[in-house]
């Protein structure tokens, strides 16, 4: 890993160790619509229309690739009742990722894998769709 | 998604998707930023709390010239949804 990018994976597993607090949900609620916890700039709105796009219903299986703490993934699941898989480096905000869903009740249409974007490990066409937010930026 | 939304549909049809719809949503994050910056300063106390000394006040700093940057018409933000 290049020194640069072992520093940002670094910080973003400190911010995500440090779980979202009741401050940092209420900001995010006033910001982004949602509590998830996001790293990111896509608010609900925008990731409702993602989902309208993407044509997401029951059934479907999609993946979040850098979810962090589960947004927009967890989120998208609860909202059209689609299977996801919520992928990210930092184990720690999987962990949150993970107490999200039992929280918002789609613990049995999710599951969380620790993987880097370059390398997944999933078969060819495991998806119906892939959603990543500010991953690429 | 980034100053170089030209490259990503390019990077998305050699990938192999043969449709793709690009979302213009840069008001939307202009207004974000706004918000965040906004909201952020009001609970700041208890925010930098929770980060090591400093980091909160960066944060603050780096999403002002961000925002400055959007204003300026140099930094974009896309949505791109690209279907096979």
């Amino acid at each position: 890993m290049e020194p640069r990018e072992a520093e940002s994976a670094r910080r973003f597993s400190e911010r995500y160790r440090l779980g979202v607090t009741d401050a940092q949900a209420e900001l995010d609620r006033l910001v982004f619509g949602s509590d998830h916890g996001s790293t990111g700039w896509t608010t609900v709105a925008q990731a409702g229309e993602l989902a309208r796009r993407l044509g997401l219903r029951p059934g479907d299986r999609l993946l979040d690739i850098g979810t962090g703490r589960g947004w927009p993934g967890a989120y998208l699941a609860e909202t059209t009742g689609c299977d996801v898989v919520l992928s990210d480096r930092p184990v720690e905000g999987l962990v949150h990722a993970t107490a999200r869903v039992d929280r918002d009740g789609v613990r049995s249409r999710s599951s969380a894998v620790a993987a880097v974007a370059e390398a997944l490990p999933f078969r060819h066409r495991s998806f119906d769709a892939v959603v990543h937010t500010d991953v690429l930026c | 998604m980034g100053t170089r939304s030209r490259d990503y549909p390019t990077l998305l049809t050699s990938a192999g998707f043969g449709e793709v719809e690009q979302i213009d949503v840069t008001d939307d994050y202009r207004t974000t930023l706004e918000r965040w910056l906004r909201h952020a300063r009001r609970l700041g106390g208890a925010l930098a709390a929770l980060e090591p000394a400093g980091c909160f006040a960066e944060r603050i700093e780096e999403r002002e010239t961000t925002r400055a940057a959007v204003a300026q018409g140099l930094l974009r933000r896309g949505l791109f949804v690209a279907r096979r």
